[in-house]
């Protein structure tokens, strides 16, 4: 996949995991993905768009990172306290979490081991 | 001394009040692991109990051998390497003329017979019925199984493991001839989940299975082998209980046990095997667990404490620390760590955790044995400390001979040979040394065993074994090819674990899979609610909430610290945190599983220490 296209993939599902986010009012979160978003935009070389893929993965798993939000109403979120419809809405979240880091995990080289 | 003899004698155990029992005896060799079982009979009574032995297995064409044996009142007798002569797999029937307590010991050996794993004891489910063909049982278990067939006729048996949730994630089958065992090592499959439901299903053959359980709970084995004599009585007369009267073991060194409370001193504390817990706080404090009475983790199965104190080494290679000028706090070394640093992990050791120098590198030396082998948990590496997962059933033999009435003796030097490797036994005193029971298996052994007497309680409470075989090989005697070849090791099926963006959170993609039988009380530092992962320790400021789960402030503030309890039961993830001294747990779908915060948040200083 071409650096371009690569970079439009992530800020596509950048943007959907924000409009997600906000429709939840997930806070913080947002701000974090849109910064993430500038800094994909300003990539104009292939060392640039690995050092900012790097950067965006490892905010992607583990305690605090993306994948750790639950959407749920413990956490204040609108969101009804129905088990089955929490599993689907947290599975379509982290979905979208797992499409955007096999997005960016292509740039990352395999043995690299800043990558969390 | 005992002997077999060749069949024709008289039967002695004929008369009406004659007990009789089928004990499952599997002792030899096969490629990897040698097998020794032992039969321990204690005569309660106050009169003389004579027995006979009858070996009714395949071996010898179908014709049976006896052995006739005297037991005087008040006696215990143990058989060791009970049909070595015979070399065989089968089931030997005791008839007694009185009532007796018998139990069988199977132990196992991966090293050729020169260590034998201790505590390899079983106890059957509570399954009156043996299972026969197209009948199935799922019994919940920790721990290895043994499956005998009972009747003299073939079986095939198929194994599932299922999580709490009944998902089958390993499965294996096994022919059993008639009369033979299979141990069901289910080791390679406790790396993935330590405890589990496993189904055993009869699929085909016209025999019939008894299927067993091994313990390892020294309290446990003492409550099985405390009976009053009339309970004994009527328990070896009722001929519904043989089931459960064949492969219980209590052939453990549990430490004294009170005859008027029932309670068992474990040394530093005292415990209540009616509610399993104990009476008196931890004094480690909440260093390894919410709960300061709890035994072991509520994991008896996998995990042994003789002292009630902490212990020092993880089952999976790590060392297990207690930091002692830290608050009691546990420390965790990774195999990586030992490796980058060893000096400074023995620095710690002896500074922190008081553990003597040959300890501390007897520790080092061991570290990045993944998946410690039960063998391994022979070896003893901390005095006083074996509440890791790694059990060390010698450790019991100490006090226990000491503290349950005064029959300790000298250890034996034997002991170091061959037996702990490198590693010494500081402080450690044998039980009562020389052979207790019959001599007959002298030629095959170098005659070292220590037995732990406590006879406080006028009987003998507890008994472990760490028999040491100077020749293996003597234990195979005629009619080695006789033996039916056990199922190999590995041969389970298993499903893969977690995807790969899961595992790459733990320090180098290790971790093992796990099920509590007691809830978790967990901690978060965060400045969003809920979430997957989970820390151990509760932080004391944001800067060492990073340090220990490298929680990068992408989207967490680290304002806050939060508890949560994980239900019991619930199937967790844990490892160390990758780039964190932290120890994580990893719950995927936690809402659904019932994960709940416990206490208000508490407001994290971003500098704490």
């Amino acid at each position: 996949m071409e650096r371009v296209e690569q970079i439009r993939l992530a800020c596509t599902l950048l943007d959907r995991i924000r409009a997600y986010l906000l429709r939840y009012e997930v806070r913080t979160w947002p701000d974090i993905l849109a910064e993430w978003q500038t800094m994909l935009s300003g990539v104009r070389t292939d060392v640039e768009a690995s050092a900012v893929f790097s950067h965006v993965h490892e905010g992607l798993w583990g305690m605090g990172r993306l994948a750790d939000v639950v959407i749920s109403p413990e956490a204040g979120h609108p969101v009804t306290v129905d088990r089955d419809h929490l599993k689907s809405v947290n599975d379509e979240f982290l979905s979208l979490v797992q499409q955007l880091s096999d997005a960016v995990r292509i740039r990352v080289a395999p043995d690299d081991q800043s990558v969390r | 001394m005992h002997r077999f003899v060749a069949a024709g004698f008289l039967l002695l155990a004929t008369a009406a009040s004659a007990r009789e029992v089928a004990v499952p005896i599997i002792s030899g060799s096969v490629p990897g692991r040698v097998f020794s079982t032992t039969v321990q009979i204690t005569n309660a009574t106050a009169s003389e109990v004579r027995c006979a032995f009858v070996h009714a297995g395949p071996e010898r064409g179908g014709h049976p051998i006896r052995s006739d044996e005297t037991i005087s009142a008040g006696e215990t007798k143990v058989y060791e390497d009970f049909l070595a002569e015979l070399s065989a797999a089968g089931t030997v029937r005791i008839s007694c003329s009185g009532d007796v307590e018998i139990v069988t010991r199977v132990q196992d050996s991966v090293d050729g017979g020169k260590t034998f794993r201790d505590g390899r004891v079983y106890r059957p489910f509570p399954i009156r019925d043996l299972l026969a063909r197209g009948e199935e049982r799922t019994v919940r278990t920790a721990a290895d199984l043994v499956i005998a067939e009972m009747t003299g006729k073939a079986v095939h048996v198929e194994i599932v493991a299922k999580n709490f949730g009944g998902v089958a994630f390993a499965k294996k089958s096994y022919d059993v001839p008639g009369y033979a065992h299979r141990i069901v090592n289910l080791e390679t499959v406790r790396d993935q989940l330590p405890a589990m439901d496993v189904t055993i299903a009869v699929t085909s053959g016209d025999g019939q299975v008894l299927v067993g359980k091994e313990t390892k709970d020294p309290a446990l084995a003492n409550v099985a082998r405390h009976r009053s004599p009339s309970e004994r009585s009527a328990q070896v007369a009722n001929e519904l209980s043989v089931t459960e009267q064949l492969l219980i073991c209590p052939f453990k060194a549990a430490p004294f046990r009170d005859p008027a409370t029932g309670l068992c001193y474990m040394r530093d504390r005292w415990y209540d095997p009616g509610t399993g817990t104990f009476l008196t706080p931890d004094p480690e404090g909440y260093a390894d667990s919410s709960n300061l009475y709890i035994y072991c983790g509520g994991d008896p199965v996998n995990c042994s404490d003789p002292t009630g104190r902490a212990a020092a080494l993880g089952r999976s290679g790590w060392i297990v620390a207690t930091d002692n000028r830290n608050g009691g706090r546990i420390r965790r070394f990774s195999p990586q760590d030992v490796a980058r640093d060893p000096a400074g992990v023995r620095a710690f050791l002896g500074r922190n955790a008081d553990v003597d120098p040959r300890e501390a590198d007897a520790l080092i030396e061991r570290a990045g044995f993944a998946g410690a082998t039960s063998s391994d948990r022979m070896r003893i590496v901390a005095p006083g400390a074996a509440k890791a997962a790694g059990v060390y059933p010698l450790m019991a033999i100490t006090a226990g001979a000491g503290i349950g009435g005064g029959a300790g003796a000298a250890v034996s030097t034997e002991l170091g040979f061959g037996f702990f490797g490198s590693t010494t036994l500081p402080g450690f005193m044998g039980g009562v040394g020389g052979q207790a029971g019959a001599d007959s298996s002298a030629s095959h052994f170098s005659g070292v065993r220590q037995y732990a007497i406590s006879g406080s309680v006028g009987a003998v409470s507890s008994l472990a074994v760490g028999t040491v075989f100077a020749a293996a090989q003597r234990l195979v005697g005629p009619g080695t090819s006789d033996f039916i070849p056990l199922a190999p090791d590995g041969g389970w099926q298993l499903s893969p674990s977690l995807p790969p963006e899961i595992a790459t959170t733990f320090e180098n993609g290790r971790f093992a899979a796990r099920v509590f039988p007691h809830d978790l009380i967990v901690y978060r530092a965060e400045g969003q609610v809920f979430g997957r992962w989970f820390g151990a320790t509760s932080p004391s400021s944001a800067a060492e909430a990073e340090h220990l789960y490298n929680v990068a402030q992408y989207g967490n503030e680290l304002t806050t610290v939060s508890a949560y309890r994980i239900p019991a039961g619930t199937l967790v993830w844990e490892g160390q945190v990758a780039g964190g001294s932290g120890w994580q747990y990893y719950v995927p779908d936690p809402q659904a599983v019932g994960v709940v915060q416990v206490a208000r948040p508490r407001s994290l200083p971003q500098f704490g220490f």
